[in-house]
Order: C-alpha cells, then structure tokens, then sequence
C-alpha cells in the first residue's frame, strides 16, 4: 500500500508541478503574484473541451488551438492591464489586485458561458494500466509525470540557456536596468505572459482527462495549492517549483493516507511552514542577500 | 491629529450613509404593490384603502379563487443562480416559475414569483432574507441549495412570522427551528434510516466504508447511517471524510479503503465528486458493491462515468427524470406533464432540484388556496396537515408531529451507462 | 481631483465632521428597511477589519491573505462562549480579542525567518488551515454543521437584539478601532513600525527592536479582527466555516488597496465601496461577479495606488497651516 500511495502522491504532485512553473516563471521575471493563472489553467481546459465537443474537431487540433487561445489571453492580461501599471509605475499591489480581478472576470465568464456543472472530458491518453507488485500505475498518470518533466526542462533551457532567457533574468533584477541595456522589457514580458498561457492550458488540459471531467471551480480548488508548491520549491526557480509540487503532493497523500483525509491540508501546510522555518528560501531557493 | 482622525472616520460615514441612501430609495421603487408600507403591517381584517388604488391587479383583496389576498401575493426565491452551485439554483428556479404560471393559469389567481441570488453563501442570505421580511407584499420565502442558507435565515423568517420553505434542506434541525419553517426533501434522519435498510436488503449486511463530502449534509446523512448499519449489525471498517471543492483526487483515501477490504462501498457527495470516487475505485480495482447517493440521479452524472460503474447502487429520496429511464419504466401522467411544460418553457430535462421548485411552489400555494387566506399563520397551519402529498419530486410526501418530511424512498442500479429502478 | 477633494476635505474638517456624527447618529432613525440596517452594520464591521488590516499591511507593509482567519477565530470563540457556557457580555468580545492576538502571535513568530512574499503564502495557508480546523473539529466548532441560535451580545444587562443597537454597538466599536490604530500608527510605536516597513536592516542598525515590533503590530491587528468576528457571530447568531474563506480574506485585501496602502480614510471608503457594489450589482444577477471583476481591474488602472493611497492628510493639514501663517504674516505686515 505504501508504494501505491507515493504513486498517488506523485501523481497528484505532478498536476501541482504543471501549473505550478508557470506560476513562478512569471513570479521570478515580476515578482508578480499572478491570480488568473489558475482561472487561465481552467480557461484552458474548457476550450480545449469546447473546442473538440463543441465543434467535433480532431482533438489534438483543438488542443493546439486551445493553447494558442489561452497564450492569447495570458499575453491580453499582460498587454492591456498589467503594461498600463508598469508604465504609470504602479505599485506591486496594485498589480496583484488586477490579476485578482481578471480571475473573477474570467471564471465568472465561463461559469456564465458554459454553466457550472461538471462536463465530460474524454482521456485521450488512456492506454491502460501497469501493476507494480499491488500497486496500480495508469499510463495517463506516467504522461503527465513525464510533461511535467519535460517542460520543466525545456523552460529551463530557454530560461538559463538562451538570450531570451537571460533577458528574462535581467528584468527580474532590475527592469529600468535592463531597459537601458538595450533590452525591450514589454516584449520579453509578453513573451514570459504567453508561456505561463500555454503552460496552463496544457496543465488544465491534462488534467481534465486524468480526471475526466471539468468544471469551473477546478482552478481556484488548486490555488493555494499553487502557491503552496512554488514557495515550497523556492520562488522563480522552475525545477523547485516541480520538486516542490511532488513534495506537496506526496505529503498531502501520506497525511489523508496515514492520518486523517479530513485534516489533510491543514497537516500538510503546517509540515510546509515548518519546512520553510528550517529553509527560508524554500527547497532550492539561494539565499537572498541582505541589500544595506 | 485627533480631529484629523475623527475626520477621517466621520467622513467615510458620510460616503457610506450616501450609497445606502441611495440603495434605500431604490429598494422603495421597487416594492409598488402595497403603496405604504407602514399601514399593511397587520390588516388581514381590514381592507386597507391603499392596496385598493394599486395600479396591479395583484393588490386586488380577492379575485375569482376567493382568497383574501391582503396585498400579499409574492413569494420570493433566494438561491445559488451564480458561483459555483448555480446549477441547482437555476433547476429550482425554473421548476419555481413554472409551478407559479401552471397554478395561475388553473385557478384564475395573480401570484407572482421573484428571484434573488445569494450565491450560495450564507452571509449574502442574512442579507437577502433581511430583505424579503422588510418586504409586506411576501408570503413565503423559498431556500434553495443546500441547508446552510435555510439555516441561517431560519430565525430572521420565524421572528417575522413569514414562512420559510426548504426547498432543497434535508438537515434534520431544520423543522425545529420555528414554526414556520418547512423543508421540501425528505429528512435525513428518516432518510438515513431507509438507506441503511435499503442497502442491507440490496447489498447484505457486510462491512461497509463511508466515505463522505464534509458538508452539514454529509456529515449529518453519514452519521446517522453509520447509526443505523450498526444496529441492523453491520460492521463499518472506514468513515472518512473529504472537503468539497478542495480536491479531486481521492486515490490516497481509496487505496486505504482497499486496504480495509470492504463489502460495501458508501460515498455520500455531489454527483461529480461521487463520479470521481468511482472511477478512481474502479482504477485502484477496488472490488466493492458502490453505493452513491440521491445527488447521482442525473444526466451529467451517467456522462461522467459512462459504463464504467455498472452495477453501482444509487439511493435516492427523489425519482429520476431522465428520458432514457422513464422510457423504459412506467410514469404517471402528472410526471410526463411536468417535463413536457417543463421542456417547452425551458428547452431542458428537469431535474429533481427542478420539482423540489415546482413541489415547494405548489405546497404553499395549496395551503393559501385551503386557507383562503394569505395569512401566515392560518398558511401554516395548512402546510403542516399536509399527508400523503402526491408530489413529483417524491411519493407519499407527509409532515409527520416533528415536521419532518417523510415519503417513499427509490434505488437505482447503473447499468449500460443508465439508471434501472430496482426499488 | 482626488487630491483636490482631499484638500477640500482638509479644510473643511470641522463642519463636515460634525455633518457626518449628525447623520451617523440619526441613521438607524432615518432608515427603516432591515436589509439597508444590515447591510450598513456589514459596511462598519469590514471597515473594522480594513482597518485592522491596513495596520498590518499598510503600516507594517507585510501582505496578509489570511485576516479572515482572525475574524474566524473571534466569530468562533465568542460563539462557543455565548452558546455552551452562556458567556455573552462584554468580555466575550475581549475574549475573541484575546484568542485571536494568541493566534497572530503564532502566526507572526515566522516574520524573523520569512521574508515578503514568503510570509504572504504563509499567511494564506494558516487561513486555510484555520478554515480546515473550523470544518473537522466537530466537538468543539460542529464542523460543517455551524453554530446556530447565538445568544444576543449581552451589554451590561442591555440585549443587543434590535438592528438600531447592533448599528450603534459596532459604531462604538469601529470608533474604538480608529482610535487605537490611530494612536499605535502615532507613537513611538508606529514610527518605530513604518520604519522598519521602509528598511528593516537600517531600522535595526538604528536600534529599533525590529522582532518586537512586527510582531506587536501583527498581534494588535489580529486582535481587533477578532472583537470584529466576536461582533459578527452575537449579531448574526448563526456561523459556520464557509464563511472564513480565503475568498474573504482576500476581499479585506481588496478593500485596503483600493482605499489605498496606510491611508485609514481609504480603508473606510475601500470596505464601505466594496461591500456596498456587490449589493447594488444585484440587479445584474449572474453577471454580477463578472463586472464587479472588471470594475477592480478598471479602477486600479486608473488609480493604481488605491484611492487615498498618494494622498497624506497630515501632510496636507500642515502645508494649509502654513499657508494660512503665512497669509495672517503677509496680512500682519500690511497692516502695520
């Protein structure tokens, strides 16, 4: 049983990790706590559904459209509110606050669009399962798993390797800076705004065929959680915010296994906050110097 | 400094002060039908001069059904219509004003329905329930969702002497927090009591895990049919609970489940949760016989688990409208007229949360018809010698001395992906 | 404009303070309705919270997603008093006052180790970890099932039953709030507070206590949301923990920002605006949500530092103290 309930907690971990890089990704170019990531992971899956069971086409081409859309709309975000704040040299809070009100606007317009009851989602990845002694793997699991690591690994690349990636570094110590290095701040940002779309709807996509189903309150049921396990890894570092989502995952598995299924967040966070007593910066995060 | 700061508070008073103004003189638009509220307090003797000169029709004292009406003809439905439950709010509003057109049209009266969204959260029903009680054209107030807003406006109903019906309030403290107070569904003390027995003659009486939404309802439904499997002499291996809307992954839960070997699988949620729980029981290979709850009796619940989970046992305290089972089994004729208007005005399936709408709508109404009188009290007293009701949203509907709601109860196997009425 | 309706506001403090007591007094006289009575005791119970909050964050600048746990645990430990002990006098206020302070002051022993933003998660977990006590615990809180029929708060042999003494009760109690915060944001205390918000390392090389100070802010802060949730469970008599979400907490943010970070007079607008919008957006029904959304996102576009929060009173109080001096010494000279 113990080894079916780390499968368990690794899977869930892994559709942490999914939404939980694009979260950070834009936390460590901003320092933005961006709200409508999470309804832009619900957004995504529920065009990906509307797409292919409302029009009938091939999956895997809504799924593509799909991610377009919600990379469109990640980059609106950016484009029409959060640019404004950052022209008029906002205050952080006042970005936050947008964000937060952009989530409203778009669950609520999908509650109001598409209604609140769970929807069917077929899994197209359903191949089947796998025994490991008792325990049960499906195969959907293995592939969510397995995207999770490989964006991770490609958004790392982009974001350590390339000069876009760097550019991306430079706005994250200091945008004024790095405008005067020739750097075109708004465009990288925009860029950073499309990916997090793109993550997202992946992630919701997936999600929902592991599941199997839809519905509006899948995004904010994973918020916390989000943030939870970005923190954990340490903020703005992509690989932490995949160890930290499994470890979250895991734990969350073992307290509802082992102790109480009621409890289980409450034991869980309290095990993340004394974590982050012993490693104030999180599993990975470097420690942050002091400026005087 | 010190004035600054008296300043500063007295003034956002006045911004205050200015809004509520404002919402107060739109509030007073908006109520026409008595003309003066202060003078309709009580008068359900005297024909008070100022409903006579009304523009509406509706605060005529009587019309051709004979009811004094004395300026009171509303009822007023408060309920989920957005957030994350408004599916229900909106079945249960529909099947509301369908009810309200259907008795007009029959009995020649002017009753009229509106609508107000409390998204489901308590507080908001405080707000709204100490809205309709200001309001002296009410009769009664419908509750929809769940039980927390029924409960938490329950005292605020009975001070004013309105009634307050349940529609979709199986909490068994409901019928005792006033007189006035009425729930629609069949109470979950006496629900519980039949699901056990149902199971037992259904399933046998084997170990069972309880896995349960931590909700008033579940928590409630599950206590008191962990109760009485007991005491018919089962075993309960599991009771767990869970928090809505805080997960969708209940694998750990169930391997632990599995681990426990149980005869009986009972889960007690909404329909998508309960989907989940199968499916993922079916994925772990949990080999259990599965006992769902009334909320599975629908459409999206049968698309979620497509045949997946046949042979899985639904235990329900209302009937199933949907077209696939109704074809198959027999349906009386006051059912197929329901659905068939309900299709008309709505263009959808209705749902049991839309005849609890209809049932609560009709119940009152009746009762003011018997009564001939739109007076609380005498109302009332007319709901609760209600027996034998025959309502669509359930059979041989009665109050019994608690006020608890009572009626027959259904189970429904799945099988091919549809529901099969085995009881 | 808005700083132009400051200085207005400014100067003619005097009469309008005393419009504003006039009309404040009289309310609960002028107005009938319940519904409006309600929903103006809701207006002062946030502008409590705000306040409270915009001492923590505004003042003390550490980002709180978690205030609503505070005025969960006040709501719920006057509740258990008033309903299994029959405790609902005053002290049950200051009861709620003091488990809350308890409660923040295990929230804030974190404050040394976790910087920003780390800290702002943290309190978004405790919120929610509060909330999943108040669902589980069953024996003490009855869980999902909430705590129903709370007696009336009991002043002095006086039954605050009416809507007219719940207004003025929470009046008196919003009064208290002000001046406590008040007077904390202008001692010692409170410069001490700013600056470690502004450079906590310069203010600890300064010799500020810096520990000592965040967390006394903290502990005042969560203390007042406490008396606010010990208030609301007495009026209201019915509690349960969906009421004490995130959601919640994060609408006591959205009312500090939107007044403006550290502005108290923006806290009372933010709290009174926001509580109020919701209801006059009724008549949208389920588009009520969405366009409350955008009106946030609009209004932060165009004021992105909240209504009130450029704006300095004191300061503005000063400068037209001076330009009056110097007018009557312009004056003075002419005439001799």
């Amino acid at each position: 049983m113990l080894l079916q309930q780390i499968i368990n907690g690794i899977t869930i971990g892994s559709t942490y990790a999914l939404v939980a890089i694009g979260f950070t990704m834009i936390f460590g170019v901003l320092e933005l706590t961006n709200f409508s990531n999470s309804s832009l992971y619900m957004f995504g899956a529920y065009v990906t559904w509307l797409l292919y069971a409302g029009t009938g086409m091939n999956f895997f081409v809504a799924f593509a459209l799909s991610i377009v859309i919600t990379g469109v709309l990640g980059w609106s975000i950016d484009r029409f509110a959060l640019r404004q704040l950052r022209k008029k040299h906002a205050p952080k809070l006042s970005g936050l606050i947008t964000t937060l009100g952009m989530s409203m606007v778009i669950d609520n317009a999908i509650m109001v669009f598409c209604g609140t009851d769970s929807k069917m989602f077929e899994n197209f990845l359903d191949f089947g399962s796998v025994h490991i002694g008792s325990a049960v793997v499906t195969w959907t699991q293995i592939i969510i798993l397995i995207v999770a690591c490989v964006l991770m690994i490609a958004l790392s690349i982009i974001v350590y390797r390339t000069k876009i990636g760097k550019a991306m570094t430079a706005i994250a110590q200091n945008q004024d800076a790095a405008k005067l290095m020739g750097i075109d701040t708004n465009r990288v940002i925009s860029l950073t705004f499309i990916i997090s779309g793109f993550l997202a709807c992946i992630a919701g996509t997936m999600v929902a065929m592991y599941y199997r189903s839809i519905d509006t309150a899948m995004g904010s049921s994973i918020g916390t959680k989000i943030f939870a396990s970005a923190i954990l890894g340490g903020v703005g570092i992509l690989p932490g915010a995949v160890v930290g989502g499994i470890v979250l995952g895991v734990v969350e598995t073992m307290v509802s296994a082992y102790i109480s299924s009621g409890y289980r967040d409450a034991i869980s966070f309290t095990i993340l906050i004394l974590v982050l007593l012993v490693m104030p910066n999180g599993l990975f995060g470097k420690k942050a110097i002091n400026k005087v | 400094m010190k004035a600054k700061k008296a300043l500063a508070l007295l003034l956002a008073l006045v911004m205050m002060l200015g809004v509520l103004a404002a919402c107060a003189s739109d509030e007073g638009t908006t109520e026409p039908a008595t003309g003066d509220t202060t003078t309709t307090e009580d008068g359900s003797t005297t024909d008070s001069g100022d409903t006579t000169d009304s523009t509406d029709t509706s605060g005529e004292t009587t019309d051709e059904s004979g009811i004094e009406y004395n300026g009171r003809n509303k009822l007023v439905m408060f309920g989920p219509l957005t957030g994350d439950n408004m599916q229900y709010g909106i079945k249960i509003r529909d099947g509301a004003q369908l009810a309200v057109d259907q008795f007009n049209a029959e009995h020649g009266t002017s009753f009229t329905i509106e609508f107000q969204d409390d998204k489901g959260d308590p507080n908001e029903a405080v707000n709204l329930a100490n809205m309709i009680v200001s309001d002296d054209t009410v009769i009664a107030a419908l509750a929809g969702y769940g039980s927390t807003c029924a409960l938490a406006t329950a005292q605020i109903f009975d001070e004013s002497e309105m009634i307050l019906i349940g529609v979709a309030a199986s909490h068994a403290d409901l019928p005792s927090m006033g007189e006035y107070i009425f729930p629609i569904p069949m109470s979950q003390r006496l629900e519980a009591v039949e699901f056990a027995n149902a199971t037992e003659e259904l399933a046998g009486l084997g170990s069972v895990a309880i896995l349960y939404q931590n909700t008033d309802q579940g928590v409630q439904a599950c206590q008191l049919f962990r109760d009485q499997w007991e005491s018919l002499g089962g075993e309960v291996v599991v009771y767990e609970s869970f928090v809505p809307g805080e997960t969708n992954d209940f694998a750990s839960v169930l391997s632990m489940i599995k681990n426990e070997n149980p005869d009986i699988l009972y889960v007690n949620a909404a329909y998508n949760d309960v989907a989940q729980i199968f499916l993922q029981a079916k994925q772990l290979e949990l080999d259990a016989q599965y006992v769902g709850p009334g909320m599975c009796v629908n459409e999206e619940f049968l698309n979620l688990v497509g045949t997946d989970v046949d042979g899985a046992l639904i235990l329900s305290s209302t009937p199933c409208f949907l077209p696939s089972v109704l074809e198959s089994g027999d349906v009386d004729e006051a059912t197929q007229a329901f659905i068939d208007a309900y299709q008309t005005a709505f263009g959808e399936t209705p749902d049991g949360f839309s005849a609890q709408g209809y049932d609560s709508v009709n119940i009152v109404l009746n009762s003011v018809l018997n009564a001939g009188t739109t007076d609380t009290a005498a109302v009332a007293e007319q709901i609760m010698a209600i027996r034998d009701y025959p309502g669509l949203s359930g059979y041989d509907m009665s109050y019994n001395d608690q006020k608890e709601m009572n009626k027959g109860i259904y189970v429904f196997e799945v099988e091919n992906g549809t529901f099969v009425r085995v009881k | 404009m808005i700083e132009k309706l400051s200085i207005q506001l400014v100067k003619h403090k005097l009469p309008l303070m005393i419009a504003v007591a006039v009309i404040a007094l009289a309310f609960p006289w002028i107005v009938t309705s319940r519904y409006v009575m309600r929903i103006a005791i809701l207006c002062l119970m946030y502008c409590m919270l705000a306040v409270s909050l915009n001492l923590m964050t505004g003042v003390l600048g550490q980002m709180s997603f978690g205030h609503a746990a505070f005025w969960g645990i006040g709501a719920y430990t006057s509740a258990i008093l008033a309903k299994n002990l029959g405790f609902n006098g005053i002290g049950c206020l200051l009861a709620a006052a003091v488990i809350a302070g308890l409660f923040g002051l295990i929230l804030s022993l974190p404050v040394m180790k976790l910087k920003g933003y780390y800290f702002t998660i943290v309190t978004m977990v405790f919120c929610q970890i509060i909330r999943v006590i108040e669902i589980n615990w069953m024996d003490l809180t009855n869980g999902p099932l909430g705590i129903m029929a709370i007696p009336r708060l009991d002043l002095f042999g006086f039954e605050v039953s009416s809507q007219r003494a719940s207004f003025y009760t929470i009046l008196v109690l919003v009064a208290l709030t002000t001046w406590i915060v008040h007077k904390v944001v202008h001692s010692r205390m409170g410069y001490a507070i700013q600056a470690v918000r502004d450079d906590d390392l310069a203010a600890g090389a300064m010799g500020i206590n810096v520990f000592k100070y965040k967390v006394s802010a903290i502990v005042i802060a969560s203390m007042l949301a406490g008396v606010a949730g010990g208030f609301y469970s007495l009026y209201s008599s019915y509690i349960d923990p969906s009421i004490f979400t995130n959601n919640a907490s994060n609408n006591m943010l959205v009312m500090v920002i939107f007044g403006g970070l550290g502005n108290m007079f923006g806290s009372f607008l933010g709290a009174t605006v926001l509580t109020v919008l919701p209801e006059v957006l009724r008549g949208f029904s389920e588009y009520r949500q969405l366009i409350y959304g955008a009106l946030l996102v609009v209004l932060m576009l165009v004021r992105p530092e909240g209504l009130f929060g450029s704006v300095n009173f004191k300061y503005i109080g000063q400068r037209l103290s001076l330009q009056k001096e110097a007018k009557t010494k312009k004056g003075g000279k002419r005439h001799a």
